[in-house]
C-alpha cells in the first residue's frame, strides 16, 4: 500500500514514516538463503568473534532491503522505475539489535518534465549510527500521481 | 582481482523460491504477486553474489557501501542478464578494498538496475556489515 497520495505533500523537511525493527538470526539466516551470501561473518558466531566482531552481523543488503522497503511503502510503484538509494555502511548489526531509520526530504527539485526528490536517510540502533546515505526519486511527469 | 577486470556475466531467473526469502528476511509487507515489482535490493543483491562466485572472496569480507539505482521493475518468473565491472581495488597499509559495478537488464537487454558495492576484504580490523 502506498502512502503518499499526491505529489504536492512532498515539501523539504517531511519526514516519512520512521522504520524499526528488531534483527534476528533467523532474517539474517533467510537473507543468506534468498542471495546466496553464506559467508561465515553472517552465520558462524565463533567465526565471527575470531575476525572481531561481537558476534554474526547481518548483510549489508539485508540492512539496506530495509531502506529500501520503507521507501517503496512510502512511494508505491513509483520506486521502482525511478528510486535510488547511496548508502555507507558505518557499523556491524547484531542479531537482537533494534534498528531505527528515519527519512527526511531534504529538497525537491521540480523540473519540466520530472520531479526528483532527495532524502537524507540515517539509521541506528538505538546508541550508534550504522548506516547514512541519500536517497533519491526521480518522477517521469507522466508518471505522476496527482499534483 | 583488478581494477578493470570484467566478472563472467551471468544469467538469473527471479524465482519465487529465493523471492519467498528475502521477503521473509527483510519483512512481510511486499505483496509477493506474481504482477508485483520484485524488489531491486534482492535482485542487486541475488546478482551480486552469482556474479562474485569466481573471485572466490573469503569469508569475513564486510560491505561498506552500496548504491542500488532501480531503473525499470522486474516481476518473479523474469530472466535477467547480469553483467560486472571491479572499477577499483585499493590496497594501501592495513586496507584493502574492491568496489564492483553491475548491470542488470531484461531479456530484452534494458537496463533494470545498476548498481555498485565497495567492500572492506579481510586481513584488517573488520567494522561494518
Amino acid at each position: 500500500m502506498q502512502i503518499m497520495k499526491s505529489l504536492s505533500e512532498i515539501k523539504k523537511g517531511c519526514e516519512l514514516p520512521e522504520f524499526h525493527k528488531m534483527v534476528s538470526q533467523a532474517e539474517i539466516l533467510e537473507y543468506a538463503i534468498a542471495s546466496g551470501d553464506f559467508n561465515r561473518i553472517h552465520i558462524d558466531g565463533e567465526y565471527a568473534r575470531r575476525v572481531d566482531f561481537k558476534g554474526t552481523i547481518a548483510h549489508g543488503m539485508l540492512l539496506l532491503g530495509f531502506v529500501e522497503s520503507m521507501h517503496t511503502r512510502y512511494f508505491g510503484d513509483l520506486w521502482s522505475s525511478g528510486g535510488s538509494l547511496d548508502v555507507k555502511f558505518k557499523r556491524p548489526v547484531h542479531p537482537g539489535d533494534i534498528i531505527n531509520i528515519k527519512s527526511l526530504v531534504s529538497s525537491v527539485n521540480i523540473g519540466p518534465n520530472d520531479v526528483t526528490i532527495f532524502c537524507d536517510v540515517k539509521a541506528d540502533n538505538g546508541c550508534d549510527t550504522i548506516l547514512t546515505g541519500i536517497a533519491k526519486l526521480n518522477i517521469k511527469r507522466e508518471d505522476s500521481p496527482s499534483n | 582481482m583488478k581494477t578493470g577486470e570484467i566478472l563472467p556475466p551471468v544469467e538469473l531467473e527471479v524465482q519465487p523460491e529465493w523471492l519467498h526469502y528475502y521477503y521473509q528476511a527483510v519483512g512481510s509487507s511486499y505483496p509477493a504477486s506474481n504482477n508485483s515489482a520484485v524488489p531491486a535490493t534482492a535482485i542487486a543483491g541475488k546478482a551480486l553474489m552469482e556474479l562474485l562466485e569466481p573471485l572466490n572472496l573469503p569469508s569475513g569480507v564486510v560491505h561498506t557501501q552500496a548504491v542500488v539505482e532501480s531503473i525499470s521493475p522486474a516481476n518473479i518468473g523474469d530472466k535477467l542478464f547480469c553483467e560486472g565491472v571491479i572499477t577499483s581495488v585499493v590496497k594501501r597499509i592495513g586496507i584493502e578494498a574492491m568496489t564492483v559495478r553491475i548491470t542488470v537488464k531484461s531479456s530484452n537487454y534494458r537496463d533494470l538496475l545498476k548498481a555498485e558495492m565497495t567492500f572492506k576484504l579481510p586481513g584488517q580490523q573488520a567494522e561494518q556489515g
